[in-house]
């Protein structure tokens, strides 16, 4: 597999705030990769350092094989991306802004092939308004056309949904998969949500304060049999009782009279059954892959 | 790749409706100016030549073209500094602040080559205000007021340029206030590069003019010491081209140290850009 990223123990620290420790990665072409951490956790700023943005305090990054301190431009011009939230010219219209572009991208690229990728991100017909005059989606939808227009191999896309309506992140979603399936790029998008990134990649990271937690295939990742069960019950501890020290090693906490259980999905019947038993009265059950539960409480801690 | 992004920062700067604040405010005060001196010159005249008509015998068309010019340029050079930050500080600042820093230090161009089309861009607006400015009030001066001798009163004497030797004077003296103004240039650009926010470089920068101005013009010892070292002492060098006989080696001294510091701002420019983290 060709390796497209390599992140070598790359770190970044700002004054005593050690913001990326390092991490390491590598994306391989045609990887829908996905990036995820909770708010802080690194994303952006590792981002930034592969765009070079940001100097890394220590450790190296190579794109496309090349390094990126000596190869900079040679590697820029085959990247396309959206950090943070697409900002333009507002004065000027999507356009211009995309003329504008695509010249710094050391591209020549035709009127015909800028209306095009305005077609392809659904925004025909508003070409010659003046950015000031789009709503959010517009405009991000007009940042995926910026990173589209010089035909790039890579696109780094830095939470591209933030902001956007229910329909918004839908079209976002298909045209990244779209991108991957027709055109063959290879893509690197974060998000602080994991069932966005377990809808589009086929790989991700997850990051939490700066280091690696986990890395490698979704499917693998989140198809683990292990889940976490949680049972709100009227009273969590005479329902602890009541079980009387059944299934006390799947047993893992017990918070706001929700018990919760680590087991695999064929022991849920079991469980539950025995629960009735006690006569305990049960107000809710519910499930979520270990993975899923994790980072569910890393973006609690961290917000 | 610099023609290339310097084309684009031309595009930017006259895409943005505050570029043209500058030649619209130069336009208005250069009309009120003439307007002004064509209604009520003469008595303007009479009343700064009154006393040298005691002893001498002043004859011909002194209200011409080249006086007025001379008026407007004196008076208005010392605005300038403000148009041109409030474009140039601008440059970095504004990118970041809106950002499209992001954006652009993506591209496939190197942090320098930004700096050096920004600052030609700069120093290309500079230039046009600095020939619309002079343009306006020389071609307005001399259709409505005529040609005529220069007469400049300073101080301590008074210098009568011949008609023939104004024009040149002029353009040496719109290079020269070229130069002053590429010092304000530099130095909000360096500014700029600093800060995230354009309010921010604009303000200092006319800040530190105002400041550096008045120490310049303050006569206490303790401040002539710094005086030759103040760029704003250095600014005004373009009426020494308007003396009988012109004084070459104070201009081109005064040249060389505005040279100093624009190299000396643009130095610290590109260091601090180059090694900047864009985090905004």
């Amino acid at each position: 597999m060709e390796n497209i990223i390599e992140l070598n123990k790359i770190s970044k620290s700002f004054g005593a705030f050690n913001a990326v420790n390092k991490l390491s990665l590598d994306v391989f072409k045609g990887d829908v990769f996905g990036f995820l951490g909770p708010n802080g956790a690194g994303k952006s700023t590792t981002m930034r350092m592969i765009l070079s943005l940001i100097k890394p305090s220590s450790g190296s990054i190579k794109i496309f094989g090349l390094e990126l301190n000596s190869h900079r431009n040679e590697i820029m011009r085959r990247i396309g991306c959206i950090i943070e939230k697409p900002d333009f010219y507002l004065y000027m219209s999507a356009e211009k802004n995309l003329q504008l572009f695509s010249k710094l991208s050391d591209v020549d690229v035709s009127k015909n092939k800028i209306h095009e990728v305005l077609e392809l991100v659904g925004l025909k017909g508003r070409e010659k308004d003046k950015v000031k005059t789009y709503s959010h989606g517009m405009k991000q939808r007009l940042g995926i056309a910026q990173t589209l227009v010089h035909n790039p191999e890579l696109i780094i896309l830095d939470e591209p949904t933030t902001g956007l309506d229910p329909q918004g992140i839908i079209d976002i979603r298909e045209m990244i998969l779209r991108l991957k399936n027709e055109m063959n790029k290879t893509i690197v998008l974060s998000s602080h949500i994991l069932s966005e990134i377990e809808l589009v990649a086929n790989r991700m990271v997850i990051i939490n304060k700066g280091k690696q937690v986990v890395q490698g295939e979704v499917k693998e990742l989140l198809s683990s049999q292990d889940l976490i069960l949680s049972v709100e019950v009227e009273d969590g501890k005479v329902a602890l009782q009541k079980l009387n020290g059944y299934k006390k090693e799947k047993f893992s906490s017990l918070e706001n009279n929700t018990l919760k259980f680590s087991l695999s999905k064929n022991e849920i019947p079991e469980l539950v059954d025995e629960l009735s038993k006690t006569g305990i009265k049960i107000y809710g059950i519910t499930y979520r892959r270990a993975l899923e539960e994790y980072f569910l409480k890393l973006t609690q801690h961290s917000n | 790749m610099v023609y290339r992004l310097l084309k684009v920062e031309l595009n930017k700067i006259f895409s943005r409706p505050r570029s043209y604040i500058g030649f619209v405010a130069i336009a208005i005060l250069v009309f009120i100016f003439q307007l002004a001196l064509y209604v009520d010159g003469k008595t303007y005249l009479t009343f700064l030549i009154q006393q040298l008509e005691t002893n001498f015998s002043i004859q011909g068309n002194i209200l011409n073209g080249y006086l007025i010019t001379y008026i407007i340029l004196q008076t208005l050079i010392v605005q300038m500094p403000l148009m041109v930050a409030l474009v140039t500080g601008d440059l970095l600042s504004g990118e970041s602040s809106s950002g499209t820093m992001r954006l652009l230090a993506t591209k496939p161009i190197s942090r320098a080559n930004i700096i050096t089309a920004k600052l030609i861009a700069g120093s290309f607006y500079t230039l046009l205000l600095v020939i619309w400015l002079g343009g306006l009030a020389l071609g307005f001066g001399l259709w409505i007021f005529k040609p005529g001798d220069l007469m400049v009163l300073s101080t301590d004497h008074i210098s009568i340029i011949p008609s023939s030797e104004c024009l040149w004077r002029f353009f040496a003296a719109c290079a020269v206030a070229f130069i002053s103004l590429s010092v304000v240039t530099t130095f909000s650009l360096m500014l700029s590069a600093f800060s995230d926010n354009s309010i921010v470089p604009i303000v200092t920068t006319m800040a530190v003019i105002i400041i550096f101005t008045i120490v310049g013009t303050l006569d206490v010892p303790l401040f002539n010491n710094i005086k030759p070292f103040l760029f704003t002492t250095h600014m005004i060098v373009w009426q020494k081209l308007f003396q009988d006989p012109i004084s070459t080696s104070t201009i081109t001294k005064s040249i060389c140290i505005m040279f100093a510091y624009i190299f000396g701002f643009l130095s610290v420019t590109y260091y601090r850009f180059i090694k900047k983290d864009i985090l905004s």
